[in-house]
């Protein structure tokens, strides 16, 4: 089982995870695989995704920590640096990784990401296009699928 | 057998029959029944370039169930799998390996068929994995196929000279490979590992009373309080971590986890494009080479960060091949011959799926700090 052998390190992580958890960050593993955490983010306030409550799935691989855990937003969302299939471009999840981030640092940074998009580095072309030629339109758009998909039901 | 080509069979001089042939002028397969009097000649354009097909009838459509029947029937592939090597150096160090040279060689037929194919716009995997090795070439960067055996074989693999690679690499197995090609794989884009003298130069520390006191009383990479007199190791940037914790990580990436500090490497293209920008660390492929090799239920590329690790950068000028190794496993593919290359006869057990178990194996016999990485694309 998957479980069987789980690294201290993450039951540590988990153990925090769930008894001091971020502000509008929640993480929590699921029951038949402790490296899968379903993971929720509010909408930061004063960003177009205010009010918003989205859903991602984090994967911690069987090198993690020598390997950054795999993140992928579930709720739809309009940003530049995540495309439709909810990948996320972030360094610390690819070429910056270091052992010393964790679960909880990497979901800091993705609400983070959330607050300052950067269309400059675009996973997404025809967004970070929008929002690079007219920013106030494209932030309308991202409001707008806030209420639509990340409405929390 | 298309053996309806209605080529005036009924003729039949003797005891030839007809035979299919490759007509490379109007570029298809025809009927022809030889003639011992005079010479072939194509029937639908007249003219003489024709070859000899060897797999008359190769399926329009590379059929799922070849794997099967390939995997459980030909046993000139082993019980240790088959491990592709798509490589760039010399191909020293893989013990026994048979060159092909090129991508259309090794997936023939399939080439043929999407060139006919009229559906531009779909994504067509074969052209552009053809499309980025070519501009791998371009860039400098050698690239070559070999088909490696069992390292410890000195007498290699054998390609079966009618089996068709294409129709092994269609469907998932293929995508699987585009995807890391094409994805930003930590493990290939991070910097390159530490180098071996770097590692073997860092100082023990005892952690003293006083070291406990300060906020460095814990590792940062498993989040352990260090206990006292016990040993670490420090970095030169005076960041301390138990051994066991940072020495896999500085065999990956030659940076300090906590503040990006970076050690020397054996990378001579690293080191040489560190020295002469004044950026640090941009990191991008190393141009020098690419290898992508399929083992048995996986397909692995290998980082090997130099050619003989012994020198560090000594002799810029040398050029000295950089590989890279990623795997992908392709549980769903190569089912029979789950276990990698590396694993022993015993390696049955591992295919479970993935190829983690395997994986850790790897790792640890691997001094030369050339990971082979097992990745989950899913």
């Amino acid at each position: 089982m998957a479980n069987s052998n789980l690294p201290r390190r993450i039951i540590k992580e988990t153990q925090r995870l769930l008894s001091e958890p971020a502000p509008g960050i929640s993480a929590s593993p699921s029951e038949d695989n402790m490296r899968y955490f379903n993971v929720m983010i509010l909408g930061p306030s004063q960003s177009p995704y205010e009010g918003g409550v989205f859903k991602l799935e984090l994967f911690l691989p069987e090198e993690y920590p020598m390997a950054p855990p795999k993140v992928r937003f579930l709720t739809k969302i309009y940003h530049p640096n995540i495309d439709k299939l909810g990948r996320i471009c972030l360094d610390i999840l690819k070429d910056k990784w270091s052992p010393a981030l964790q679960i909880r640092t990497v979901l800091l940074s993705i609400q983070a990401l959330l607050s300052a998009p950067n269309p400059d580095d675009p996973l997404s072309e025809n967004i970070a296009k929008h929002w690079k030629t007219n920013e106030a339109e494209a932030v309308e758009t991202a409001k707008e699928w806030t209420r639509l998909y990340a409405s929390g039901e | 057998m298309s053996s309806s080509g209605g080529n005036s069979g009924g003729g039949g001089i003797g005891i030839s029959a007809p035979q299919p042939y490759f007509c490379h002028q109007c570029n298809r397969t025809v009927s022809i029944t030889p003639s011992p009097t005079s010479d072939l000649v194509c029937p639908v354009c007249g003219g003489g370039f024709l070859e000899e097909v060897q797999n008359p009838n190769p399926s329009p459509e590379p059929s799922p169930n070849s794997f099967f029947s390939f995997s459980s029937d030909d046993s000139s592939f082993g019980a240790r799998g088959f491990p592709l090597l798509f490589t760039t150096t010399s191909s020293s160090g893989h013990g026994g390996g048979a060159l092909v040279d090129d991508l259309p060689a090794l997936f023939g037929g399939p080439l043929t068929r999407v060139s006919q194919s009229e559906d531009t716009d779909a994504f067509n995997p074969f052209a552009f994995l053809q499309n980025y090795l070519q501009t791998l070439r371009a860039t400098g960067a050698n690239v070559q196929f070999v088909i490696d055996g069992n390292p410890g074989d000195p007498a290699g693999f054998r390609v079966p000279t009618n089996l068709n690679l294409g129709d092994y690499f269609f469907g998932p197995g293929l995508e699987q490979l585009i995807q890391q090609l094409a994805e930003n794989d930590p493990n290939r884009y991070g910097t390159p590992p530490a180098s071996k003298s770097a590692m073997e130069g860092l100082p023990s520390v005892k952690i003293t009373e006083e070291l406990l006191a300060s906020d460095s009383s814990q590792c940062a990479v498993c989040k352990d309080t260090f206990e006292l007199g016990e040993e670490a190791k420090q970095m030169p940037c005076k960041h301390i971590y138990h051994s066991e914790c940072i020495l896999p990580w500085l065999e990956l990436h030659n940076s300090c986890p906590v503040c990006r500090y970076e050690l020397p490497t054996d990378d001579p293209d690293y080191e040489q494009r560190n020295r002469g920008t004044s950026t640090p660390a941009n990191q991008s492929q190393a141009a020098g080479g690419f290898n992508i090799s399929v083992g048995g239920g996986s397909i692995n590329a290998v980082g090997d960060g130099s050619g003989s690790g012994a020198t560090s950068g000594e002799n810029p000028q040398t050029p000295r091949m950089v590989e890279r190794r990623f795997t992908i496993s392709l549980p769903q593919l190569f089912r029979v011959f789950g276990s990698t290359a590396e694993t022993s006869n015993t390696g049955s057990g591992n295919n479970n799926g993935n190829n983690e178990g395997s994986n850790s194996e790897n790792r640890g016999n691997q001094s030369t700090g050339s990971e082979p990485r097992h990745e989950d694309l899913d």
